[in-house]
């Protein structure tokens, strides 16, 4: 058999022509699909390159990001630090920050209103990441954007508007450059800026809008401790003291840094000066103490040589009616003539403490009248008589004898209107006269006068007499004389308005106040678990929280040395447990709308403000700070035990450096991060 | 190609998301430690406490913690984490050794 093919040599010939090419397209294939491959691998490995690089460039960005915020936290800290030591702010910045602030703060201290920006000239995270071969460097920039002004002006009376409370918008910028790639990441959050300052309140030692049910003169006061039925809420408003100290040059700045008193309602309030059983710590002070003498003009039975008139300023108890035997020289019991005031307003003969009070508020105290012979210890009183008991043979006390009554009647030649003028009597006078009697007068001075009064002041005074703070009514308080009206206007050191045209009486802080929290709870458990504690287990406020419901404080409560602020409560507030500020740190409690009840007897570092209800404090307590409430409910107290409250100057908003120093930095818990 | 693209994308992951882990959990958890297997991670920190599962097989994970200089800086301390993958070429018989360096600051997460 031959070959199965039938033409050997064409046949080989037309083979081979038919490999070579299949061979080569084969192999063409093949080349192709390996550079494909090897191109898809090598773009695939460029790729894995990249992601690389991306990745370290995005480390850098958030390494320089944890750098960032760190320094913008230190920054925030140091700028809601009221330290005086920090101030002023842009220089007394750490070097780390100081750039920071200098950018974000103006002269004042205050965040730029505009807004501002800068780039971070930080080498810490470009040192850290010098080793890495390809690393380009970290950008970092902070950015701080005016977003809205907190309150609108408005011409409306009432509180006048802080342009510089105003919410930001912060972003940190930190830029990662790695090889080829560059990766943003950019943190932004929102800031508000407020004073945590009880607006206008804060200035008020004790502000009350109405008298208490029942009155105020509820304390059935005594010469003997044990025999006092009650306890009076003694307020201290800043400085002491001491009657007849005050120098001229002292007074107005004084009285002006003090906290004041606003006491409002229609009813007038009058005062019954508190004996507080001779306890140091109960009695009033700034009245005259000292027996006043004057001649008898000549030609009366009495007019002998020897024989004086005598007068003596006094405080109320209840023996000068009570006592039998004694001499009767008040009227016939009643609230006004024996109980005097739960309210000490100008501290006590301890701790006297001028201050400044607003409203119809009056004093009442004793003046005791009679005659004084030289030969004798005690005078003779001329007793309170009503006109049908001066003209009967049947006087009281010891002027009970007829003998004694007819030479007195013989003395004013039977005239019961020439007797009424010498006899005691309980006298009424402007609250702030109180103020007369710790003015530094010498003997020549004083001792002509036995009731002081603002239109009989020694000239060295007469520059001192007017509030350069508060007007009222369009004139400026007078501090020896009664301030009440409708239309006040209070100014701060600096003379800035912050309340202008509006009635105190009428003052509402719902709404103002909550548009200024930063912070807000849904309920009380929330706050508790929420609110931010150092490692000392010390609260850290920060700024202006608002919790809504019933707030209870039922475990004693430290505030950091830098954690201060205001708390609004939307309901009734219990506070069961002391709470402490660290430093002097101010912190405010309000309800809004409801009542506080404080139901311990230890220390209360705080502002107590429920302007729309009661505040019901303890027979025994101190709060340092103010309190504030539509009414006051004071629960029968003892002598043996203390109800202060001393007002804290570091709640006075009308002092410009003090409320400088409370402005806080509130950064919102929400924050927003992206990578592009 | 020595180098497989795959296993390095691979190897970036497993080390971001270790980084990413770390900057997730309380800086108080954070302590120095030396270079340390991923399953010799001490508790607080330890695969389980990150949310990670084990490598894969073929690669390895280290990880260094050092507490660094603030230079200045408080809200501190801060660390730099620093973790290490090793992994070989998983189709080549004789591949060298590879590995990838990745690290990052850890500090504080507020505000």
């Amino acid at each position: 058999m031959s070959s199965v093919f039938p033409s050997c040599g064409r046949s080989s010939s037309a083979k081979s022509g038919f490999l070579l090419p299949s061979i080569l397209v084969l192999l063409t294939i093949l080349f192709l699909m390996a550079m494909t491959r090897s191109f898809f691998s090598r773009q695939r490995l460029n790729m894995a390159g990249h992601l690389r690089d991306y990745e370290l460039a995005y480390q850098m960005a958030a390494s320089g990001m944890t750098v960032g915020v760190a320094l913008f936290n230190q920054a925030m800290d140091f700028l809601n630090n009221s330290n005086p030591a920090t101030f002023p702010k842009r220089d007394k910045a750490p070097p780390a920050i100081k750039q920071i602030i200098q950018a974000l703060l103006d002269e004042q201290g205050l965040p730029y209103p505009q807004g501002a920006s800068l780039i971070v000239d930080q080498n810490f995270v470009n040192e850290y990441f010098k080793e890495a071969p390809e690393a380009r460097g970290v950008q970092l920039t902070m950015e701080m954007r005016h977003k809205e002004s907190l309150f609108q002006a408005v011409a409306d009376p009432g509180f006048q508007i802080d342009e510089r409370e105003i919410s930001y918008d912060f972003f940190i910028n930190t830029v990662g450059n790695y090889g080829a790639s560059s990766v943003r990441v950019t943190t932004f959050f929102e800031g508000r800026f407020v004073n945590i300052l009880p607006p206008v309140l804060g200035k008020f030692s004790l502000f009350l809008l109405e008298q208490p049910a029942g009155g105020v003169n509820l304390l059935i006061d005594s010469k003997t401790k044990t025999l006092i039925n009650n306890a009076p809420l003694t307020v201290t408003s800043g400085e002491r003291a001491a009657p007849y100290t005050l120098a001229p040059s002292q007074v107005t700045p004084l009285l002006d840094k003090q906290g004041w008193i606003f006491l409002g309602g229609l009813s007038p309030w009058k005062l019954g000066m508190s004996q507080g059983g001779d306890l140091p710590e109960l009695s009033e002070c700034f009245l005259q103490s000292a027996l006043f003498l004057y001649q008898m003009p000549a030609g009366q039975v009495l007019s002998k040589s020897g024989v004086s008139y005598c007068s003596q300023q006094g405080r109320l108890f209840k023996e000068l009616i009570e006592d039998p035997g004694k001499v009767m020289i008040l009227k016939e019991p009643s609230v006004e003539t024996t109980q005097t005031s739960l309210l000490h307003l100008f501290g006590s003969t301890k701790n006297p403490s001028p201050t400044l009070v607003f409203g119809n508020v009056k004093r009442r105290w004793m003046m005791t009248q009679g005659l004084k012979r030289d030969v004798d210890a005690d005078p003779i009183i001329f007793p309170y008589l009503d006109q049908g008991t001066f003209a009967s043979s049947k006087w009281p006390g010891d002027e009970g004898i007829p003998a004694v009554s007819q030479t007195i009647k013989q003395h004013f030649n039977n005239s019961y209107e020439a007797y009424s003028k010498r006899m005691s009597d309980i006298w009424e006078e402007d609250i702030n006269s109180s103020n007369l009697y710790a003015l530094k007068m010498d003997k020549t001075e004083a001792s002509p006068i036995l009731v002081l009064s603002a239109d009989n002041l020694p000239s060295s005074f007469s520059g001192c007499r007017l509030s350069q703070r508060m007007q009222v009514n369009n004139s400026p308080a007078n501090f020896f004389k009664m301030n009440s009206g409708s239309v006040y206007e209070l100014k701060n050191s600096y003379g800035k308005l912050l309340f202008s045209g509006g009635d105190l009486a009428r003052i509402d802080y719902r709404g103002f106040l909550e548009k200024k929290a930063g912070y807000k709870f849904e309920n009380e458990q929330e706050f508790w678990e929420k609110i931010p504690r150092d490692a000392g287990n010390k609260i850290h406020l920060g700024g202006i929280i608002l919790i809504k419901g019933n707030l209870t404080i039922p475990k004693s409560v430290v505030i950091s040395a830098t954690g201060g602020g205001m708390l609004l409560c939307t309901e009734n507030i219990r506070i069961k447990a002391p709470v402490q500020c660290s430093g002097d740190q101010p912190l405010t409690i309000i309800s809004l709308s409801k009542e506080i009840w404080v139901e311990t007897t230890g220390q209360i570092d705080a502002a107590l403000i429920a302007i729309s209800g009661q505040i019901h404090l303890p027979k025994d307590g101190v709060i340092n700070g103010l309190v504030a409430a539509k009414s006051l409910d004071l629960p029968v107290g003892s002598w043996n035990l203390k109800r202060e409250i001393n007002y804290q100057t570091r709640f006075d908003p009308t002092d410009a450096e003090n409320y400088l120093k409370n402005y806080r930095m509130m950064i919102s818990g929400k924050r927003y991060s992206f990578v592009h | 190609m020595m180098i497989n693209a795959r296993e390095l994308s691979k190897a970036v992951n497993f080390a971001s998301s270790m980084i990413a882990s770390l900057r997730k959990i309380e800086a108080k958890k954070i302590r120095p430690i030396p270079k340390t297997a991923e399953g010799d991670l001490p508790g607080s920190i330890s695969l389980e406490a990150l949310g990670l599962t084990k490598m894969v097989d073929g690669f390895q994970r280290y990880l260094t913690i050092n507490e660094i200089d603030n230079a200045g800086l408080e809200g501190g301390p801060f660390y730099e984490a620093s973790v290490e993958i090793r992994w070989k070429n998983s189709k080549q018989v004789s591949s060298p050794e590879f590995n990838l360096s990745v690290k990052g600051l850890l500090g504080e997460k507020k505000p």
